[in-house]
């Protein structure tokens, strides 16, 4: 059986204040109330070594560690390797898509999106 | 271009020739004046364009942090209205009440996914800032590269010793390690140049 979503801890990952909040509360709207914030992928890490986290947001280009580092980093540890993690960006080639993929992500979005977007593959992921 | 005879030459000649040489000394340290100035200003001028970036940066940022909190009072609203209606439509009122109050619910609805729609439009202020990020970049290599033609200019034209221009060259790759050059490091060094 499914998960609700307030029993989901999401860990979102991004360096601009305003995308955190922005992702958020689409978020809450959407159900999903237990969310905490990194700023970039190195501090990521840190708390997703530290704390249990169902699932993890991430924007790309990010300062100190980037979102594909953190997939990278996160695919390697045998503690959280099997963590969903959906990737949001601005990053919208096909070969950035491709190497996001490759590196681990279950999902990827491309900003700006819509909260219906977020929805779809939330739910994806979580089927 | 000087050509260099090949055959015995004449004092004349050899007057003429370094009247020639001094002419065009002459011409290229006029072209070196020309480069110094507009050197020495865009090297002023690009970390004042790189602070008014950051600046723009901070300003959407914090813009776009007042909007969310309107956003955010406006739904709070919208669900007490959501709750209102509820509790009056729980209450079975006569049919025409009803249907306006569903009408009202409806509106509501629509304006709760219109306030939720105007949130992910504010990524936009991400989506610049990562550009403006990628122009910063670029300043801060053409600033590199200007310190770098200022260093070199510099050392030819004080005819500095092999170890000037090594220490000269070890203090700019100091200031250029640092992850952002500031106007005070860009000053000190200008001053020390006599720039």
């Amino acid at each position: 059986m499914p998960m609700p979503p307030s029993d989901i801890k999401i860990l979102v990952v991004d360096d601009m204040s305003t995308m955190r909040r922005i992702i958020r509360t689409i978020l809450n709207q959407l159900g999903y109330s237990n969310i905490e914030e990194a700023e970039n992928g190195k501090q990521a890490l840190a708390r997703l070594q530290k704390e249990k986290f169902d699932f993890v947001i991430t924007d790309w280009n990010m300062p100190e560690m980037d979102g594909l580092q953190l997939v990278k980093e996160i695919r390697a540890d045998e503690n959280l390797k099997s963590l969903p993690v959906l990737m949001v960006t601005a990053e919208a080639k096909k070969e950035n898509v491709m190497e996001a993929l490759k590196a681990g992500v279950n999902n990827y979005i491309v900003k700006p999106f819509t909260p219906e977007v977020l929805k779809e593959k939330m739910e994806k992921i979580f089927k | 271009m000087l050509k260099l005879p090949t055959a015995v030459i004449g004092m004349k000649d050899l007057e003429a020739i370094i009247k020639e040489l001094i002419e065009n000394v002459k011409s290229l340290e006029s072209v070196i004046e020309g480069i110094k100035k507009p050197v020495s200003e865009s090297s002023q001028l690009i970390p004042e364009t790189t602070r008014n970036i950051e600046d723009v940066m901070a300003y959407l940022e914090k813009e776009s942090h007042k909007i969310m909190s309107l956003l955010e009072e406006i739904n709070k609203n919208s669900e007490e209205i959501k709750k209102d209606i509820n509790f009056l439509l729980s209450l079975n009122p006569v049919n025409q009440i009803k249907s306006r109050l569903e009408s009202v619910n409806s509106k509501n609805e629509e304006n709760i996914k219109k306030i939720l729609e105007l949130y992910s439009h504010l990524s936009f202020h991400d989506l610049a800032g990562q550009q403006l990020k990628l122009v910063l970049e670029l300043l801060e290599n053409i600033k590199n590269a200007l310190l770098n033609v200022i260093v070199s200019q510099v050392a030819r034209e004080k005819d500095l010793k092999k170890e000037e221009i090594s220490g000269l060259k070890g203090k700019v790759s100091e200031i250029l390690s640092k992850d952002r050059v500031s106007q005070e490091d860009v000053d000190a060094l200008l001053e020390e140049f006599g720039l």
